[in-house]
């Protein structure tokens, strides 16, 4: 094999079965202006500095039951969270504006007929958020959704949601957008949650998920990862991949534990135990922060996790 | 408004680069979930430092930051995620099988380097960039990057049983 072709072989390895991308300019953005209003505050921080702020971080995030969930569009405890907190009651409160008729968009809609789409849009897609991931994590902390409208007039949803969860007596948690392409045929949405669980939702074309199916089902009893195909309790398909540590499943290090695929219409739910992320004040990320913590026990079997993310309301596409 | 313009032009490179810039952190942390993470850092840092850095070099600055962003996160992670197994559904080759087993081994090698020996490689043959580039952005010696190149590409040659040409070895 020569140098050019190992450089082949190289590309061809990292062009194959590549997902959906789910970071965008407006994430970066974001992030980025939050990174330059927290270094402007910390000046060149120490390292005592750093661990205060990771330690700020943990207790900034919203403990599950209490009162710390800010008022909605208020002050209070500070979130991971861009914009005006909303807390998940109030989320589900509009769940039945969701239930109207979808009206529909277009390039040239008049402003009536946008705000109308608006109001549709944030119901219908806080709902389905704050349901879904409130099963998952019922500490979830949330932002009001926010629409935006592409050239074709296609809408696409943001919005962020912190997730929190007590490790080794510690409040850790993770903040993530959720951008919602409902109307994109080509699915690119992504949902992660690092706290103790990866959660990945895209849209897959039904030939590959037929393909991946295909593969657990005929998979040998010495694969690795092992593959089980299973039903949901909705119906749904599921794959269970029972595998050494650091497997690789659909392209996604699973780092501990058992990863399950959970595939409903053309969504496909990816559930993986995880590595722990702990987030700055600033919501900065862990690797930027240089601080992760391995669980070294199952924390949510399978099945709880499955009987967790199996919803209806998680079916974006 | 200027604001507003940088970020606008921020914005418009952040399109055009991040996909390459994913496959090169999948490239080097062989996981699409990190690799995501890396490059979110790395356009962070990059957005912190956009005025100062758009231009010529803004590509190699930023290829810069997500290899530092990669080998720290490696320094910093008390268990190391390598990817044992390669992705779950290899697709066969023309041949029926010699592509796929040619990815596997390329996944089974990558993860088996140690990290800057695989930042070198991924540098050197994914990016092709050169020797003397690679050298500097890592820090090290061109020597150090020829043998590590090499001893990574020799070592692909006999996972797949290709018999060793010395001249093939230079790099």
């Amino acid at each position: 094999m020569s140098e050019s072709l190992f450089g082949q072989a190289l590309r061809a390895h990292v062009n194959a079965d590549e997902p959906p991308l789910g970071l965008t300019a407006e994430r970066i953005l974001v992030d980025g202006r939050r990174s330059v209003r927290r270094r402007r505050i910390v000046g060149s921080a120490s390292v005592a500095a750093a661990v205060a702020a990771i330690l700020l971080g943990a207790s900034a995030l919203t403990p599950a039951g209490s009162d710390a969930v800010p008022a909605d569009g208020a002050g209070g405890t500070p979130t991971l969270a861009d914009g005006p907190s909303v807390s998940a009651q109030t989320l589900l409160s509009r769940c039945p504006e969701a239930v109207k008729s979808k009206p529909s968009t277009s390039k040239n809609m008049d402003a009536e007929a946008r705000d109308a789409a608006v109001r549709w849009y944030t119901a219908a897609a806080g709902c389905q958020v704050a349901t879904g991931m409130s099963a998952v994590f019922p500490q979830a902390g949330f932002t009001a959704p926010t629409v935006e409208f592409g050239e074709s007039g296609a809408p696409k949803v943001l919005m962020t949601v912190t997730t929190s969860a007590t490790v080794r007596g510690r409040l850790v948690g993770h903040r993530d957008l959720i951008e919602l392409r409902p109307e994109d045929e080509t699915g690119t949405a992504m949902v992660t949650a690092h706290s103790r669980l990866r959660i990945v939702i895209h849209r897959a074309e039904s030939t590959r998920l037929a393909e991946l199916v295909d593969q657990c089902a005929g998979s040998e009893p010495t694969s690795r990862p092992l593959c089980q195909v299973r039903e949901g309790p909705g119906g749904e398909t599921v794959l269970v991949y029972a595998g050494p540590d650091d497997s690789n499943v659909y392209g996604y290090t699973s780092s501990l534990g058992t990863t399950a695929i959970i595939i409903a219409g053309n969504t496909v739910i990816l559930t993986a135990e995880s590595i722990v992320a702990i987030a700055g004040a600033d919501g900065a990320l862990p690797s930027d922060q240089g601080l992760r913590l391995a669980i070294a026990d199952g924390l949510f079997p399978v099945e709880q996790r499955v009987a967790a993310l199996a919803r209806p309301e998680l079916r974006f596409f | 408004m200027a604001k507003r313009s940088w970020e606008s032009e921020f914005a418009e490179y952040f399109a055009a680069r991040v996909v390459p810039m994913r496959r090169l952190a999948y490239a080097l942390c062989g996981d699409w979930h990190t690799a995501e993470d890396l490059v979110q850092a790395a356009f962070v840092r990059l957005y912190r430092n956009w005025k100062r850095v758009r231009g010529g070099t803004v590509d190699a600055y930023t290829r810069q930051i997500l290899v530092n962003v990669y080998l720290s996160d490696r320094r910093n992670r008390g268990r190391e995620l390598v990817m044992l197994d390669p992705p779950d559904a290899p697709e066969p080759g023309e041949d029926g099988s010699n592509a796929s087993d040619v990815r596997l081994d390329i996944a089974r090698l990558l993860a088996m380097l140690p990290p800057m020996q695989r930042a070198a490689v991924v540098l050197r043959h994914l990016e092709d960039l050169p020797v003397s580039e690679v050298a500097e952005l890592l820090g090290v010696a061109e020597g150090t990057v020829k043998s590590q190149t090499s001893r990574a590409v020799r070592a692909l040659r006999a996972t797949l049983g290709v018999p060793l040409r010395a001249t093939e070895d230079q790099a």
